[in-house]
């Protein structure tokens, strides 16, 4: 009987505490985590370690309605969606990507691509050397709160 | 010995279990036409082993790739073939990039496939260097962007348009058709600054007519920033 009444609190103990777990996750928004150094992907960098910077330019290589919505704080849009033309777009944002100290594109998830393909698309255009992209994408950006309603 | 006779049961019951799905390949290339709008892959495939596989989900990280399934089908029994069928919208894209195809079946945590599709786009308008750099303060030296047509067709540049006025532009033609230089010379390099040039070609494929190459006038680096 006594058994009983203990499983019974447990259950409730750790019922009790995955709920505020839950809670303080739900409220941060998605999980995000960077991957130690050497697990990154070659050009690939974490939110941590560019956060604070100066000089960034973030380039948003989701689709145009995404961007629209919210975005990295003063980002620019190029996208790799077929609808969209990304050297024009690079031509367009020529200036920016000049003056930028740093360029770090980004995507929807650690599984798109598209940020790669832009990020090498700006390489190969000549404008700029230092372009990485973000690992976790959108969610990292959610995660340190810089995913932000588009001006 | 027949100790062993048990194990051997639950070995023989374990391994039909372990049915899955195996394709014939899992990369494939391809060199897609200059006017193409798309490019459809096909990826066959086998059940292996002796229980029906499902296909829970399959994912394209890329909205310019969609795939399908032979009939739709999600359920596919013992030894069934059939075929993954991918297609690439290449909108204005040149060059060459990877998309991937990402299946997952019931019963899996994570994807276990993972098919490639490497497209190559080409690029008519071979353009080197893209951009053009000065360094601030720099003497007004001569430099050319050199333009090379790559295809068996001649195409001609019809007219360079800068969109910065620093800087003087001169289109030479070294064999119509085929070869072709711009010589720019920048009018000061006092401030940093930067202009698109737009490259209008006859192409007759319309995402061929226009190339762009830049200009640029960058800020000088200290020692200190050189050596950090």
């Amino acid at each position: 009987m006594k058994l009983g009444k203990e499983v019974i609190q447990l259950l409730l103990l750790s019922f009790s505490l995955a709920v505020v777990v839950w809670l303080a996750l739900g409220i941060r928004g998605e999980v995000y985590y960077c991957p130690p150094k050497e697990a990154l992907g070659e050009g690939e960098v974490c939110i941590e370690s560019v956060r604070e910077e100066e000089g960034v330019l973030w380039v948003d290589a989701r689709v145009r309605s995404d961007f629209e919505k919210a975005t990295a704080p003063a980002a620019i849009l190029i996208s790799a969606h077929p609808d969209e033309d990304p050297q024009l777009q690079i031509a367009e944002e020529a200036e920016a990507l000049v003056q930028a100290q740093k360029i770090i594109v980004f995507c929807r998830s650690q599984a798109c691509e598209s940020s790669k393909v832009i990020a090498k698309l700006i390489l190969e255009s000549g404008l700029h050397t230092e372009v990485k992209t973000l690992h976790g994408g959108e969610a990292a950006l959610k995660s340190v709160g810089l995913l932000v309603p588009a001006e | 010995m027949y100790y062993f006779f048990p194990f051997l049961v639950l070995l023989l019951c374990i391994l039909p279990s372990s049915a899955q799905i195996v394709f014939e390949e899992t990369f494939k290339k391809v060199d897609a036409a200059p006017d193409a709008e798309t490019v459809t892959v096909f990826f066959p495939f086998m059940v292996e082993g002796g229980e029906v596989v499902e296909i829970a989900e399959f994912d394209t990280p890329c909205s310019c790739l969609s795939v399908a399934i032979t009939d739709d089908r999600r359920k596919w029994q013992p030894q069934e073939k059939g075929i993954v069928t991918a297609v690439f919208k290449m909108g204005n894209f040149k060059g060459e990039v990877d998309k991937h195809i990402l299946l997952r079946l019931k019963g899996e945590q994570t994807p276990s496939e993972k098919l490639t599709v490497r497209v190559k786009i080409p690029i008519l308008v071979e353009i080197e260097p893209r951009t053009l750099t000065w360094s601030q303060g720099e003497g007004l030296v001569e430099k050319s962007i050199s333009i090379v047509i790559n295809q068996e067709e001649p195409m001609t540049i019809l007219e360079v348009k800068p969109t910065n006025q620093n800087f003087t532009y001169h289109l030479e033609t070294i064999k119509a058709g085929r070869k072709y230089a711009i010589r720019i010379t920048p009018k000061k390099t006092d401030q940093q600054c930067v202009g698109v040039i737009r490259i209008h070609t006859d192409a007759a494929i319309e995402k061929h007519r226009q190339y762009t190459a830049f200009v640029v006038v960058k800020k000088k680096l200290q020692k200190s920033e050189v050596s950090e």
